[in-house]
């Protein structure tokens, strides 16, 4: 599945990977002779709105209004890549390099008469007056900016720069993409997971089925207009402060235009921290807690993971009240995900004023597990946030707290046998569509999985692998050629929510700056003490 | 119900003479860049202005200081009423409603005083009320100028009563709705408008009540 690269364009590549905020102005500006600080001017302005004297950048609008700062930035409507964008029936032209530079014959661009390409000048008018290439009025949209010429000269470097460098992994024939798995994944499952992209790899390199048949009769034909992906595997080993390293050495190795899907549980956050510094897309792992808890721009991500299912359970909590509520969270020491869940639970209930105890298990025999769950008032509401080992040992116990609350994540309880006496009253926290709602997307994997001789091993995984290389070839549909990084996060912020593909979940959805797709999450209980089916409480919750 | 339609269009009267004084300008300003304040602006592209009844539903929305409310209870408070869907990471469209708003309102001044404006998400799964709060923040959106979330059927089904669905969040379209009162017609005043358009649509309206 790996394949070698030339080394120098290796270099290059891992480079062009390392062009990153600060460091990309001087980067791009030492490759073309230019100033490094008329970019980095550029640069402020363009994303942050500010001036050469770090006064925020002032602009008008028709109708009297008046902006200024980030609220005034280019980047706001014409996005990072300069490519642009719609809403609703308003469209925000490309200004990068390629749109600015290039003349509209007739016919194209915002008029039937075209424009000329933008010089420095014209470019100017523009910004300070309104006025296009051609002399024509701009859109209302376009705001009216105050720009010395200082500040006009390090714009117009800017755009002639934005969205022309080649990217990492991407030749005339291929695109490079990796996937990475965290240590102590289960053989199994990290088999499960390369099998699903590689299968969808093929899939795609084959060309559309119908293609397929014409293509055995005349290979000559090959892939005119469509590279082909090849997916490498990023391993990582040893502690998460390591990973980083590991992973720019794998980037220099193997440079790749974006990183798919990817294996971990509870400390994804090296992973996420490496992508956004080097401005790497890194779409959709499968993972239990996300690598930041708020959005980043180069990590998307299908769910909010673990801390979604604390809020589904704060939210119930909250229903009632702080008045005598009691919370006890018992979770497992060295279990990252759960640490994140007991924390996003705190977080949480303390908006409510809900009074909340942690218990920290440590300790593998029935003492500790007893000793953890003592003395338990009965009015107490007890959240466990462990795996299934540790649940067994319920077994030997009569429940005390009045409600019990589950995580799907860690305690997986389609597959749990739980003592009746404790089902009963357990509440499940659950990030997925119920299982009866998605049928039809569970029975079209299971058929996609046979069609390529995979057996079904682990649903969930196999389904989050397989939703996030169809998001991926929808956004690489959408931007066609232009295989811009930023360009690539930008389209399936908006494409996401029109494509029939939402995997086990209810509903995705992204916006401009969106990261976490599915928000959506149900409680469950089991439907009876005898079987695993488990119903919902209430509605779906975006809590 | 339609009563009126309107079509308010100095857009394309003054278009072309617009056209010619900002070329005169660009021409006459080539050392007067730093003087913006001074030159040219041309109007907003113009709206289209209805008057409909509209059939609202009752349905339980999220306030973004985190109380639960009732939408009939909300826009039936006996106030002149001032409407939109927005929703928070609207690159484009949203802002310049929202800051429209803002400036209307601070612009009506002590004739406001009697005025509820409400903004409800298009984007519930994503606008929590926290969210909605950092927005209000934003635009200085005062006690009378209220952000509303809810569930995701909530938003659809007001969205769809006030003839205001367009599918998915980034087909929305810039659309005011103003009341004198409850009980009244509601004016619909669809495409970008400026904050003396919605002073002068405001002004008619409370005049008339």
């Amino acid at each position: 599945m790996s394949r070698r690269r030339n080394g120098r364009l290796g270099r290059w590549a891992a480079l062009a990977a390392l062009a990153l905020s600060a460091s990309m102005a001087d980067a791009q500006a030492n490759s073309d002779g230019l100033d490094p600080e008329r970019l980095r001017l550029g640069q402020a302005l363009y994303l942050d709105g500010r001036r050469s004297n770090g006064q925020p950048l002032r602009a008008r609008r028709a109708g009297g209004l008046s902006l200024g700062g980030g609220e005034a930035a280019c980047v706001n409507c014409h996005r990072r890549s300069g490519f642009g964008g719609a809403e609703g029936r308003s469209y925000i032209p490309p200004i990068n390099a390629a749109s600015l530079l290039t003349a509209k014959p007739p016919g194209s661009g915002a008029s039937a008469a075209g424009r000329p390409a933008y010089t420095m000048q014209s470019l100017g008018r523009a910004l300070r007056q309104g006025i296009d290439a051609a002399g024509r009025r701009l859109d209302f949209l376009m705001p009216r900016y105050d720009l010395n010429e200082a500040e006009l000269a390090a714009l117009f470097a800017y755009l002639a720069r934005l969205s022309t460098q080649s990217s990492p992994g991407v030749t005339a024939t291929v695109v490079d993409f990796a996937t990475i798995v965290a240590p102590g994944m289960a053989a199994q499952h990290r088999q499960a997971m390369l099998d699903v992209l590689a299968a969808c790899f093929a899939e795609h390199n084959a060309g559309r089925p119908a293609e397929r048949g014409r293509r055995r009769l005349g290979p000559e034909i090959g892939f005119a207009g469509q590279r082909a992906w090849q997916l490498h595997v990023w391993e990582l080993h040893g502690a998460p402060d390591t990973w980083e390293p590991q992973l720019a050495a794998h980037a220099r190795r193997t440079p790749v235009f974006a990183v798919l899907g990817g294996l971990g549980s509870g400390q994804w956050g090296p992973v996420h921290n490496f992508c956004e510094a080097n401005a790497l897309p890194c779409l959709f792992p499968h993972i239990e807690v996300p690598g930041a808890e708020t959005a980043g721009f180069y990590s998307m991500y299908l769910h909010k993971g673990i801390p979604l299912e604390a809020a589904i359970i704060a939210h119930d909590l909250g229903r009632e009240g702080p008045a005598g509520q009691r919370v006890i969270q018992v979770r497992r020491a060295g279990d990252e995900t759960a640490r994140a869940a007991a924390e996003a639970l705190r977080k949480r209930l303390s908006r409510h004023a809900i009074e909340l105890d942690e218990r920290v298990l440590d300790g593998a025999d029935d003492a500790a597990f007893a000793a953890a769950l003592a003395e338990i008032p009965a009015t107490t509401a007890l959240v466990l946030w462990l795996r299934p080992p540790d649940l067994r040992r319920l077994a030997s116990r009569q429940p005390e707290a009045a409600k019990l609350y589950l995580s799907t994540l860690l305690a997986d309880p389609e597959s749990l046998a739980l003592p009746v006496a404790w089902k009963e009253r357990a509440l499940i926290a659950y990030p997925y569509e119920l299982p009866e709602m998605r049928t039809r997307h569970t029975a079209q994997l299971a058929a996609w999985l046979r069609r390529h001789a995979l057996a079904p091993v682990a649903e969930t995984l196999q389904a989050d692998a397989y939703l996030a290389c169809t998001l991926l070839a929808t956004g690489m549909n959408e931007i066609t050629g232009h295989l811009q990084p930023d360009y690539l996060l930008e389209r399936l912020e908006v494409v996401i929510e029109r494509t029939g593909s939402s995997g086990h979940y209810p509903r995705l959805a992204l916006g401009a700056g969106q990261r976490f797709a599915s928000k959506n999450g149900y409680l469950l209980r089991f439907a009876d003490p005898a079987s695993t089916r488990l119903v919902p409480v209430g509605e779906r919750l975006a809590p | 119900m339609v009563e009126k339609l309107a079509k308010i269009s100095r857009a394309t009267l003054l278009g072309k003479l617009g056209a010619l004084l900002a070329l005169a300008t660009a021409w006459g300003a080539a050392s007067a860049d730093d003087h913006g304040q001074h030159q040219h602006f041309e109007q907003a592209p113009g709206y289209v202005r209805q008057v409909s009844s509209y059939q609202l539903p009752e349905t339980e929305l999220r306030r973004s200081d985190g109380a639960k409310v009732s939408f009939r209870q909300a826009i039936d408070d006996g106030k002149p009423v001032v409407l939109n869907f927005i929703y928070t990471t609207c690159t484009a469209v949203c802002p310049i409603m929202s800051q429209s708003f803002a400036e209307f309102r601070q612009r009506l001044g002590a004739e406001g005083e009697q005025l509820h404006m409400l903004s409800i998400s298009i984007d519930p799964e994503e606008d929590t009320p926290e969210r909605l709060a950092d927005y209000a923040s934003r635009f200085a959106a005062g006690s009378q100028w209220q952000f509303y979330t809810g569930s995701g059927r909530a938003s659809v089904m007001l969205q769809k009563a006030f003839q205001a669905y367009f599918g998915d969040k980034m087909h929305h379209r810039p659309i005011a709705f103003m009341r004198a009162a409850p009980g009244q017609p509601w004016v619909r005043l669809e495409g970008f408008t400026t904050p003396d358009d919605l002073l002068k649509e405001y002004r008619q309206l409370v005049a008339r009540r």
